[in-house]
């Protein structure tokens, strides 16, 4: 089992754990794989008992809580590469891109889309169940990437139709200048925005991201899910009507505005200064989040907030509600 | 099954052994891996996640056996969260049976019913 400990203790290394942490998850391994033997089982049960080495490095680190320990905000690597799987995908369009900054503008009707990052020099967009290609604009003009589906093509019934999945990959280096998304009802993936404004909208697709780092970013949603993880921003706008969010990992160096009607906000590990909650019956609720200030404006909306650092204030500037309150515990 | 929905449920079974006695790491798994299929990798994260947020503290216990062992121990705030846990558990489970159990409780029944439902149509 030694080689368990070793590998595991280059996973760790690899998703950037502190050398302390390393430290003792390797000694809880070594004493649990130690108990183990000593009830005895063999090499081959332990080995299956304790399973995969990767998994479980990704498992600790998912959960989330190693962040605290990071000041630095180290979102799962932003300058690594997310693997896309493009196998079964057709590449539509290549575009060579020559500048270090572009802009995006992508909307989209029910199709899937996902957005990542890649080591080549070129924009690829790949497809897979596309029915007609003309019915969608593709284009790279003045630094500006644009894939729209064509408005006079949505039909009434279209939703008969089988919608497609894209592939968007971009150079890696390349920083956005706005990265506009918009979608009606397809699922969405999009990692590592690296931008000055970035506008994500959904009226009811899911949309999952990982790491932006922008000065501005704005959320809005009817009925989509968020899923967000890994955030830096100057300022974050945040709309939604009845879809949630759920966001681990942020920092928002200034303002953090929340309107919502009924959706709930769930945040893990989010530092901003100043929140501004808005909400019919939507509730927030946080888990170490460390807002300097907070303001609540809420009929039936709460705010839950439960922090393990009882010396960082959370000072509350206003609390406006019939029936909602603050808690922080 | 949904890793997220096992997750949760890992979690409150955990909770729920060191709810009855205080134990070693290699324990909790031993006991949960009996009665459910997990391994190490979903509990440990587990414990750990639960001791950084001050659900669990843990104290070492030299052995006569070989190393030293963690033995995790349920703080007031980790049995609260138990309770919690373990109420909404409950309440979600109970539901869930309500809207199984109304095609009836037997395999026998709700199959009878549903081939009546069925011919009729």
């Amino acid at each position: 089992m030694n080689k368990f400990l070793k590998d595991l203790e280059k996973e760790l290394k690899k998703l950037k754990f502190n050398e302390e942490d390393i430290k003792e998850i390797l000694e809880d391994h070594k004493e649990m794989i130690d108990a183990a033997k000593r009830e005895g089982l063999d090499e081959k049960e332990v080995e299956k008992k304790f399973g995969n080495p990767e998994k479980l490095a990704k498992e600790i680190h998912s959960d989330g809580t190693e962040l605290n320990n990071n000041e630095d905000y180290n979102f799962n690597n932003i300058d690594s590469c997310v693997e896309v799987d493009t196998a079964e995908f057709n590449l539509v369009k290549t575009f060579p891109v020559l500048s270090k900054s572009m802009s995006i503008d992508i909307s989209l009707v029910g199709d899937d889309l996902t957005f990542a990052k890649h080591d080549g020099e070129s924009i690829l967009i790949y497809e897979k169940g596309l029915k007609n290609i003309d019915e969608y604009t593709i284009s790279f003009n003045n630094d500006i990437l644009q894939v729209r589906k064509n408005k006079k093509m949505i039909k009434v019934f279209s939703f008969t139709i089988k919608n497609a999945e894209f592939v968007i990959l971009i150079p890696k280096n390349i920083k956005f200048n706005n990265f506009d998304y918009y979608t009606i009802s397809g699922s969405t993936t999009i990692d590592s925005v690296i931008s000055n404004n970035c506008a994500i909208k959904s009226t009811s697709g899911d949309v999952e991201i990982t790491n932006i780092n922008s000065k501005k970013v704005k959320i809005s949603t009817i009925s989509g899910d968020f899923e967000i993880s890994g955030v830096k921003t100057e300022s974050f706008e945040l709309s939604l009507i009845s879809g949630d969010l759920e966001m681990k990992k942020a920092l928002i160096q200034g303002d953090f505005d929340i309107n919502t009607v009924s959706g709930d906000i769930d945040l893990k590990n989010v530092e901003c200064h100043t929140v501004n909650f808005k909400t019919v019956s939507g509730d927030l609720e946080g888990k170490e989040f460390y807002p300097k200030e907070i303001a609540l404006k809420s009929v039936s909306g709460d705010v839950i907030i439960s922090n393990n650092n009882k010396n960082r204030e959370i000072h509350i500037l206003k609390e406006k509600s019939v029936s909602g309150e603050i808690v922080i515990k | 099954m949904n890793a997220q929905f096992k997750r949760g449920i890992v979690e409150l079974c955990v909770l729920s052994e060191l709810v009855m006695e205080d134990m070693y790491g290699y324990k909790i798994i031993n006991n949960i891996s009996q009665d459910i299929d997990v391994n190490e990798n979903t509990i440990y994260p587990i414990l750990r996640r639960l001791t950084k947020e001050g659900y669990f503290t843990t104290y070492i216990v030299e052995s006569d056996l070989g190393a030293p062992r963690k033995y995790y121990k349920v703080t007031e705030k980790g049995f609260n969260y138990y309770l919690e846990l373990r109420d909404s558990w409950d309440q979600f489970i109970g539901g869930v049976y309500e809207i199984l159990n109304k095609g009836g409780k037997k395999n026998e029944q709700i199959l009878e019913r549903f081939r009546k439902r069925t011919k009729e149509a």
